[in-house]
């Protein structure tokens, strides 16, 4: 049974790399020399895909990823993961602030059709600029059904199966015979495993196809008017106070201070 | 651009784990839209008048409960999204500005996102601060893991965000003793808006075994991260939990290792805590962790990093292995010692960090 997969990735700025003013480029812009890296949600999806494609070998594994022209780094990083296809999106960095266009130009690169795809997945947050409206939103422009936060996948000829959990309730859902849109969030699960080491290499010297999105005429929704840098806003007025001595007078000490937090904030 | 201020609406979802929090959502619309200024639709499978009643004492001008007599229970997101829509049709003026204000859960941002692509609106995502200038709606959001603030304008006249609900206002309890009999009738509107609803997705549903305690109304959380190692530290911190009253929670690294559930994170992507003390075990303090944090809740460290950024967070702290520490804080936990050893006494031992 031939199966399409398509997964979307967004990339993240490396939170490791400390932001300045200088990479702040302009109202809705961040500078193309901060390096970026696969976001743990862009990795649980990639991993899901990899998964169904363990299961069944006439499955297709299509990665696009939403970047700019520089982002070769991240290409060649999901390059290694020998995906069936990869392509590189590219985007203007003012549209990642606006999900509903982005969700568009998403679902024309990914087509319809006889290409659709049985199942798209993306990470339950697609990149710096979203925290969860571009999945649904992605799901409105294809006409797709949606499941949101997506552990695991599976494809059978009974229908595809996406699990995921509400509480205490762990939840299948099924889906028959429609393509569907399956944001996914992390789990032990769907934990990204290692590339080989032949194909890391290999990836290096692969040639990115790089597309750029067409963007014209696409109505926009929000626009940013002003990108700051957050100064870090301090919980307590009083430095924190370290504990000393002894290990067991530190766990006394320790103790009495978080019941005095309690009888304080209770 | 907007003339004039929008309307506000507030969408009230019973089936979601923001029900007990509504009323404080109207409250936090309130501070938007100005007093008695916020009109609430309630979107569920069932009757609602208790909550329509709290809603109002909290200062919603009409209470819409808007249901449809073949939704599925448990509720379902496709149905409640048709319901929904199609309430916001009835109510609301299409031609008029306005803003529609979800919770912030994960059920709140989908149908904030998914309404306003079905209505042509503009999905401005979770938002920390929504302010009206001028007419027009200003959003203000985090980004880029909450290293940076961002503000975003709407170019149309609906708008959709999903916003956690601000403390204060009454406790449910506090709303509910005003009394049922305080409705106004008039501002109370049953509407079933008419089908067919879409079909009910196949589901099957099973109760996890490693259950999840609610983090949200937890007085106390107690939480690992990626410095526990392993999953045989959190009988330790399920023990501490235990012996303050509180609930185990993690980290995503933590739950990305299998050591806690998924429903037990806390964080940017996680859950949004504001217990009366947060214990961090392990935890580095990244930004996206500290976002699921309320702001005013103090924290209590142990981790083996002195440079740890939750040290610079935290009210107190251990720099050490909690392998060694934390067996003797769960024995103080458990034997109450502690309880003895005065500010003076602590502070007498303590170094401050400058």
């Amino acid at each position: 049974m031939s199966v399409k997969v398509d997964v979307l990735i967004s990339g993240i700025t490396d939170p490791k790399w400390p932001l300045q003013e200088r990479d702040l480029e302009g109202p809705g812009a961040i500078g193309p020399a901060i390096s970026r890296i696969l976001s743990p949600f862009d990795e649980a999806a990639i991993e899901c895909a990899l998964k169904l494609r363990d299961a069944n070998k006439a499955t297709q594994v299509r990665l696009t990823v939403a970047c700019s022209a520089e982002d070769l780094g991240l290409m060649r990083t999901v390059a290694s993961f020998r995906p069936d296809q990869l392509r590189g999106l590219v985007i203007p960095q003012e549209f990642f602030w606006d999900a509903q266009a982005l969700s568009q130009l998403l679902g024309q690169a990914i087509g319809g059709g006889d290409a659709a795809a049985d199942i798209v997945l993306i990470g339950r947050e697609f990149g710096d600029c979203d925290d969860g409206a571009v999945p649904p939103c992605l799901a409105e422009a294809l006409g797709y059904p949606f499941a949101g936060l997506v552990q695991e996948v599976r494809i059978g000829v009974d229908g595809k199966f996406l699990v995921r959990e509400r509480g205490n309730v762990r939840e299948s859902l099924r889906f028959r015979n429609q393509p569907v849109v399956a944001s996914v969030t992390n789990a032990k699960s769907n934990r990204l495993r290692y590339p080989l080491m032949k194909n890391v290499m290999a990836a290096k010297r692969e040639r990115m196809d790089m597309t750029p999105s067409s963007t014209e005429g696409l109505p926009r929704h929000r626009v940013a008017s002003s990108v700051i840098l957050r100064r870090p806003k301090l919980r307590s007025a009083s430095a924190c106070v370290l504990l000393s001595g002894p290990d067991a007078q530190q766990a006394a000490q320790f103790m009495a201070s978080v019941r005095r937090l309690l009888s304080s904030h209770g | 651009m907007a003339e004039h201020s929008p309307e506000v609406y507030v969408l009230v979802l019973p089936d979601d784990e923001s029900a007990s929090d509504a009323h404080a959502l109207v409250s936090t619309a309130g501070r938007v839209a100005g007093p008695g200024a916020v009109a609430a639709i309630v979107v569920s499978s069932g009757p609602h008048e208790e909550l329509a009643s709290q809603l109002l004492t909290a200062g919603a001008r009409c209470v819409t409960l808007a249901s449809h007599p073949s939704m599925v229970r448990p509720a379902q997101t496709e149905q409640l999204l048709s319901v929904l829509v199609q309430a916001i049709a009835a109510v609301c003026d299409d031609q008029a500005s306005a803003l529609f204000l979800f919770p912030a859960t994960s059920l709140g941002d989908e149908l904030s996102a998914r309404s306003a692509a079905r209505l042509g609106g503009t999905a401005l995502g979770r938002c920390q601060e929504i302010s009206i200038d001028q007419g027009r709606l200003v959003a203000h959001r985090a980004a880029f893991g909450g290293r940076v603030d961002v503000k975003l304008q709407a170019t149309g006249t609906r708008s959709f965000a999903s916003i956690r609900a601000a403390r204060g206002g009454g406790t449910a309890p506090e709303l509910a003793a005003a009394g049922p009999g305080a409705i106004d009738r008039q501002r109370v509107r049953m509407l079933q808006v008419p089908g067919p609803l879409p079909a009910p997705m196949e589901v099957d549903y099973s109760t996890d075994t490693a259950q999840a305690q609610p983090l949200e109304s937890a007085r106390v959380v107690v939480s690992g991260g990626r410095g526990m190692g392993g999953p045989e530290g959190f009988e330790q911190l399920r023990a501490l939990a235990a012996a303050l009253g509180g609930v185990v929670a993690g980290s995503l690294p933590a739950v990305d290792a299998g050591w806690v559930p998924v429903a037990s994170q806390v964080g940017q992507s996680g859950k949004y805590v504001t217990p009366c003390v947060y214990v961090a075990v392990g935890i580095s303090g990244t930004l996206q962790h500290l976002a699921g944090i309320g702001e005013e809740v103090p924290i209590a460290a142990i981790n083996s990093d002195p440079e740890a950024n939750i040290f610079k967070e935290a009210q107190v702290g251990i720099v050490g292995d909690w392998r060694t520490v934390l067996p003797l804080i769960v024995e103080a936990a458990l034997s109450g010692r502690g309880d003895g050893a005065t500010d003076s006494d602590a502070r007498a031992t303590e170094q401050e960090r400058t």
